[in-house]
């Protein structure tokens, strides 16, 4: 038996085999010799990253000192600045936003302060071609440079990425200006992946200036229904009780399943007594959804008439609104049947045992 | 062996060769990319900006566990213990025959509490509900025992929360990794899975529920499982991430919308179809079909940051019964979807995700084991020329090997650097070489067990023993 290299020799040179021979030992070579090189790198890497991190470490502590002496007074944004030389910028301004983000009233003002100077660095980053470098761009201008740098985060806006878009808008509504909200708005279809919880949110950073505003939307049958659905869960937030009588109204009028749930959750909150009529109706929607936050909303109403109703509930199909109805019946004092089920062959005994026990 | 028979083998095994290293070199790449896109959004959007905004939405954590008692306490601290604003634990003893029940109930002093299901997939029988009296969001459910799936559908059941995160009871979670894995469902309002990332706990310490002083096992199996789910999770899930075309998410850590996983019915078990060891495979392929056939706009995802520490087998006789299961989950899970293959009607997932699993994971250990065979027969029979070819050609497997568990190993020094020793980063460069010499070969047999007993139909889940966490004292 002939050798595996006297078997290599005994190949006729111009043959396929022999030359699939040779691909194949290039490419032990040239794979040994790449193995090699990302050893090399992630060692180096690992080297590098190591005396990087030691040498902020190191000046990250003594920073963080002065840090403290700016904000006690001792010592003034100037004096601290000239410790910051100038390949440490945008580390000094990594170093400052975890505070930024934190502090509130004067504090705050004071760290803005600090980084200010050092943003146009960080202006340029909003050219990037990475969405996250953008991304921590617009977080870090919005969070130091407002509202110096309205302009550049309005030009942010206009992103071609809905996640810097939408940290733009973030940063514009939370100047406080209602002018924003309508452009924003406009936008909304860029930002349709967001949850509801999300878009809410971000309006509602605007404060009370929208609420105007917001409810015109919400009112708007020409809107695109989920925005309308977004304005009714800020309106909400805001427990706006000048738009109950219109919400009302609106049960009849929509076939708008989201917006239907969002005008309940709504009325759940700012609805009062004579807001019961139009939510009765629905307790009996073929739609669980429905079901659900109608009972829900009448459970918030909490008016001693629906009594029947919720008692009715309790055999609902639908064990969330069975859930609500035993819920409504514990807030009306209505114990004794609750106990009843708890104590028979009720098939949701266990809810009522449940929720007699406030583990609801 | 005659020529042609020679060369139909050569090329099945080159053509599998070429095909599976294809795929991990392109997820590689791609995990590359999508790891620096991840580090970068992490960097722009902390934690700690998420948690301010507020929109974080309630989570229950279901924790099923069989025979947990060496483990159950210290995972349960660690869930109670993370850094998330509304959530609860629910345990879910599986009719455990040790002191798992006993152990929680002293130490966190459970006391039985009415709770009324919400939903009623079919499951064994729930024999009490318990409430901790000292931390009210823990809850323990004690059922007669139906395997893992079953304790999850208990779980779901007892779920009102609109996300549910599945996790292994030995498992201990990161304090961010709620917050973290929270994130695709905020930053998209169609995704109804989220997977985690997992890693081996032997050789770090666990001290009130957080891992600490994070090292390499001292067990040469548990070190070579180290470098194996480097490669899977940071090379392959990733990459697979960046596809768009998620297709496991591990039983041990995954988070999940409630409602869509009833509508799908809930983890198969015997109950309510068929039963699998690969209840967590299943479960995923069928949200891509339940969605894919209902016209639902979806989207299952993966998260290499949040992380859930677990404990990994020590001995090679319950590694070979868990990769054995493993194979067999795999198998079993994808057979009962078969009809997605090539099907266009499931668009990538079809095309892409399905036949890589069914085909190169799931059948690819068949090729490889006769690869082996074919090798030692070629070295006694002494073929000329064959010898030769097949001689260079698991070299070029050999060093290709290497170098993708090098591409591993550089991916988590660009990303996460858990290990922060460089001798353990020497170790795992020296292990990459070290496993092609018995333990690759010992895996390829083991998941060509698996094949085995999915073709017999064989059921059962077999044993993990688990020693404990260390506690670092």
């Amino acid at each position: 038996m002939p050798s595996l290299y006297e078997q290599f020799l005994s190949y006729n040179p111009d043959s396929s085999e022999y030359r699939f021979l040779v691909t194949l030992s290039l490419s032990v070579l040239v794979l040994f010799g790449l193995s090699l090189l990302f050893a090399v790198i992630a060692m180096s890497l690992r080297l590098h990253n190591f005396r990087q991190e030691k040498l902020w470490q190191n000046l990250y502590q003594l920073w963080n000192r002065d840090m403290l002496e700016v904000l006690s007074g001792d010592t003034s944004p100037t004096e601290f600045r000239k410790l910051v030389a100038p390949h440490q910028e945008l580390n000094f301004i990594r170093f400052l936003a975890p505070y930024v983000w934190r502090l509130r009233g004067s504090d705050l003002n004071t760290l803005s302060s600090l980084g200010l100077p050092y943003l146009p660095h960080v202006v340029n980053m909003l050219q990037h071609r990475e969405i996250g470098v953008r991304l921590w761009a617009v977080n870090i201008i919005s969070q130091f440079g407002m509202p110096q740098y309205e302009a550049t985060i309005l030009k942010a806006f206009q992103d071609e990425s809905p996640v810097v878009a939408m940290f733009a808008a973030n940063a514009l509504l939370r100047l406080g200006h209602a002018r924003y909200v309508v452009p924003v708005l406009d936008q909304f279809h860029r930002f349709d992946k967001w949850g509801i919880n999300s878009m809410a949110t971000l309006l509602s950073s605007v404060g009370h200036e929208a609420i105007p505003l917001l409810r015109q939307i919400y009112l708007d049958p020409v809107r695109e229904p989920r925005t309308r659905v977004v304005a009714a869960e800020v309106l909400n937030r805001f427990c706006d009780y000048g738009v109950a009588d219109d919400a009302a109204a609106l049960l009849d009028s929509t076939g708008r399943l989201d917006l239907l749930i969002a005008t309940l959750r709504l009325l759940s909150t700012v609805g009062q007594e004579k807001h019961r009529a139009a939510v009765h109706p629905l307790c009996s929607s073929s739609n669980d959804a429905i079901r659900v936050n109608a009972v829900r909303t009448l459970r918030q109403l909490c008016i001693a008439d629906d009594l029947p109703l919720f008692i009715a509930a309790l055999d609902d199909s639908s064990p969330w609104v069975a859930r609500q109805a035993a819920r409504a019946l514990k807030l009306l004092g209505d114990t004794a049947t609750l106990e009843r089920m708890s104590s028979g062959q009720h098939p949701r005994a266990m809810l009522a045992s449940q929720i007699l026990a406030g583990k609801d | 062996m005659p020529t042609t028979l020679t060369a139909v083998l050569n090329s099945i095994m080159i053509g599998y060769f070429l095909l599976l290293n294809l795929v991990y070199f392109t997820s590689s790449v791609l995990a590359f990319r999508k790891l620096r896109q991840y580090s970068y959004q992490l960097d722009a959007f902390p934690d700690a900006l998420l948690l301010a905004a507020g929109f974080m939405p309630p989570i229950t954590i279901l924790a099923p566990g069989y025979n947990e008692e060496a483990t159950c306490v210290e995972s349960t601290r660690s869930l109670l213990a993370l850094e998330y604003p509304v959530y609860e634990v629910l345990v879910i003893n599986d009719g455990s025959k040790d002191r798992t029940l006993e152990r929680m109930r002293e130490a966190f002093a459970l006391v039985e509490a009415p709770r009324m299901p919400a939903t009623d997939i079919p499951t064994a029988n729930v024999r009490a509900v318990y409430q901790s009296s000292r931390v009210p969001n823990l809850w323990v459910i004690d059922k007669d025992n139906g395997g893992k799936a079953d304790s999850l559908n208990t779980g779901i059941n007892f779920t009102a929360s609109p996300l549910y995160c599945a996790v292994d009871a030995d498992c201990v979670l990161e304090k961010p990794a709620l917050t973290r894995i929270v994130r695709p469902f905020i930053e998209n309002d169609d995704t109804v899975a989220v997977g985690g990332n997992i890693r081996i706990v032997n050789g770090s310490s666990v001290e009130s529920g957080t891992v600490k002083n994070i090292r390499m096992p001292g067990n040469l199996w548990a070190k070579f499982q180290v470098l194996e789910y480097f490669r899977a999770f940071l090379s392959g899930r990733v990459g697979w991430e960046a596809l768009n075309a998620t297709f496991i998410i591990s039983g041990a850590f995954g988070l999940f919308h409630r409602q869509t996983v009833v509508d799908a019915g809930g983890y198969a078990t015997k109950r309510n179809g068929v039963e699998t060891v690969g209840e967590d495979i299943e479960l995923v392929i069928r949200l891509h079909r339940f969605c894919l056939d209902q016209k639902r706009p979806y989207r299952i995802s993966y998260i290499p940051d949040p992380v859930a520490w677990t404990e990994c087998p020590e001995t090679l006789r319950i590694l070979h019964r868990q990769r054995s299961r493993w194979q067999r989950g795999l198998l079993e899970a994808t057979s009962r979807h078969i009809s997605m293959l090539f099907n266009p009607r499931y668009g990538r997932i079809g095309w892409l995700a399905f036949p890589y699993f069914f085909i190169l994971e799931g059948l690819g250990p068949v090729i490889e084991f006769l690869a082996y065979v074919y090798f030692i027969y070629l070295l006694f029979v002494m073929e000329p020329g064959s010898l030769l070819f097949m001689v260079t050609f698991f070299l070029v497997a050999f060093v290709l090997g290497i170098a993708l568990s090098f591409v591993s190993i550089g991916l988590e020094e660009l990303s996460f650097k858990r290990y922060s020793r460089f001798g353990d980063l020497l170790q795992l460069y020296l292990l990459s070489v070290l496993e092609i010499f018995g333990y690759r070969q010992l895996n390829a047999w083991w998941r060509m067990h698996g094949v085995y007993t999915f073709l017999i139909g064989r059921k059962e889940w077999g044993k993990m023993e688990h020693k404990g966490f260390a506690t670092g004292k």
